[in-house]
């Protein structure tokens, strides 16, 4: 119902727009390194809802990611990452925000990334396939915990490096 | 004379105290749940944090600690650990239980860079305990490790060099044939260089009155998000082995695992190790596996194919019941293993 109503709020005003819209859904995924060991922490299961607008052969949109649902096979680490380091009750939704991309099945992009509040410039690679009726579209960045203010998580003497890889996965009817 | 031999080679028998499976959970290095580089030993406080709550099927938050979660703050300076394991063996009419292991190992912390370890205890006891035999305890690891930098650590002492899958079954064909069986530790000195896709562990062991120079090294390369292969090699007086492994996470829960070593002899025999399981972590904390081993050697072939399966219940336990089959015979073994 949650994600029902959020699709309606970001549909609805795109209808009065004579443009190309979309409606995805997707995942988001993020691999953090832990040390020592150069452990992974793969988080995954991200849940991802949002809009793609095509304008003269260039896609832009906004994407909600809903942070409590990554799970990194760890259940501690999951409630610390929620209620420690991302504070996701009072920070429930990543907003991510793509500026006007031409999608090749390589291509560059760039936009925001608002994170617990702090909104910062992102940019990456992404690649594009077709999918059925529909496109994928894949998106690969970084970021730095620092610039979004979340403290560098640790716990037993492992620690996550600052530098977070993240891929946002989306099927673009 | 079978039934001996078969006694020889069980009672050399550690079973599975290094997880190199977890690699399918982004456990690339042995460093982040175990003091030692290579592995096997006390556990970090991390490392046992990781037994409740992936490894074990039942847990409450702050079991898996030394203390069971009955001190509020972890272990950081001094690290407890040890084992006790009861083995129990038996081939058609002959049946034999021992206790295998009964240590203790600490680890203590000068700083963050700066810890040594050492262990202590008792090893391949008849069971039932009260029966009289002359053991004397033994230290076999004790070492001091250098970590200056997150990807370079030092190490100088007694300890097992890196090789291959490190499993901690040493009664297998890739542990005790290229000399890793249990209590083949030696006095060594060592190199770790460790980066985000591949670790490299060397080491040099001066020569002794137990061990001629040896020069023993191993490089692991993670793939992908759950796989890690890689190269070994042993130089010593003599024999020159060197060989290929790796383990393979095909999902989360279903996982491979495979080494083949060559070792050859300056005068020219050559003799061939294979070594494959393939796993399956059916529920939490319970894993069925399959497995064929093979030695070739100018004498022959000795082909076994073994099935079984693990149980970690809670933090702290382990049970091993496993079949082995070779030529005619079926051994079985039950393992139980108590860790902190």
């Amino acid at each position: 119902m949650k994600y029902l109503l959020l699709l309606l709020m970001i549909t609805t005003p795109s209808f009065a727009e004579a443009v190309d819209h979309s409606i995805t859904m997707g995942q988001v995924t993020f691999e953090a390194i832990g040390s020592p060991g150069f452990l992974r922490i793969n988080g995954e299961s991200g849940e991802l809802v949002g809009k793609v607008k095509e304008l003269d052969g260039k896609a832009s949109g906004t994407f909600f990611i809903k942070v409590d649902t990554f799970k990194t096979g760890m259940s501690l680490r999951d409630r610390h990452m929620k209620e420690k380091y991302m504070l996701t009750e009072k920070h429930p939704h990543a907003t991510l925000v793509l500026s006007p991309t031409t999608l090749t099945s390589e291509f560059p992009w760039d936009g925001t990334l608002t994170l617990k509040g702090v909104t910062k410039p992102v940019k990456g690679t992404g690649k594009m396939a077709k999918a059925g009726k529909g496109r994928t579209v894949e998106a690969h960045f970084k970021i730095n915990l620092k610039d979004f203010e979340v403290d560098i998580p640790s716990y037993l003497g492992i620690s996550v490096a600052e530098t977070v890889n993240l891929s946002v996965s989306v099927k673009v009817n | 004379m079978k039934y001996v031999i078969i006694f020889l080679v069980l009672i050399q028998s550690t079973v599975a105290f290094t997880f190199p499976e977890n690699t399918r959970k982004g456990y690339s290095s042995c460093r982040s749940c175990h003091v030692s580089p290579s592995g096997g030993g006390v556990l970090t406080a991390y490392g046992k944090m990781t037994s409740e709550e992936f490894l074990s099927k039942w847990s409450y938050e702050g079991m898996g600690s030394s203390h069971y979660g009955l001190l509020k703050k972890p272990e950081k300076w001094v690290l407890v650990g040890g084992d006790i394991r009861t083995l129990h063996t038996g081939s058609q009419d002959r049946f034999m239980k021992m206790v295998m292991q009964a240590d203790v190992e600490l680890a203590v912390n000068a700083s963050e860079q700066i810890t040594f370890v050492a262990s202590g205890g008792y090893y391949n006891l008849p069971f039932p305990l009260h029966v009289y035999v002359d053991n004397k305890p033994e230290s076999r690891r004790h070492y001091l490790l250098l970590k200056p930098q997150k990807w370079l650590t030092l190490r100088a002492g007694k300890f097992m060099p890196a090789y291959g899958l490190m499993i901690g079954d040493h009664s297998q064909n890739i542990r005790k044939n290229p000399g890793f069986g249990q209590g083949s530790e030696s006095y060594n000195g060592e190199i770790g260089f460790f980066a985000r896709s591949w670790e490299l562990l060397a080491s040099h062991t001066p020569e002794n009155a137990e061990q001629p120079l040896t020069t023993t090294a191993r490089y692991a390369h993670y793939i992908g998000k759950r796989s890690q292969v890689g190269v070994s090699l042993k130089l010593t007086r003599g024999q020159t082995i060197k060989g290929i492994f790796g383990t393979i996470g095909f999902t989360k829960r279903v996982y491979g695992m495979f080494e083949v070593d060559q070792q050859s002899w300056e005068i020219g025999t050559r003799d061939h190790l294979l070594w494959t399981r393939l796993a399956s972590e059916t529920t939490k904390g319970f894993h069925i596996y399959t497995g064929y081993t093979n030695t070739y050697t100018h004498a022959g072939q000795d082909p076994r194919i073994q099935y079984g399966c693990k149980w970690f219940p809670i933090p702290h336990l382990e049970f091993i019941l496993e079949e082995q089959r070779h030529e005619k015979v079926v051994d079985y073994l039950i393992s139980t293993h108590y860790y902190f």
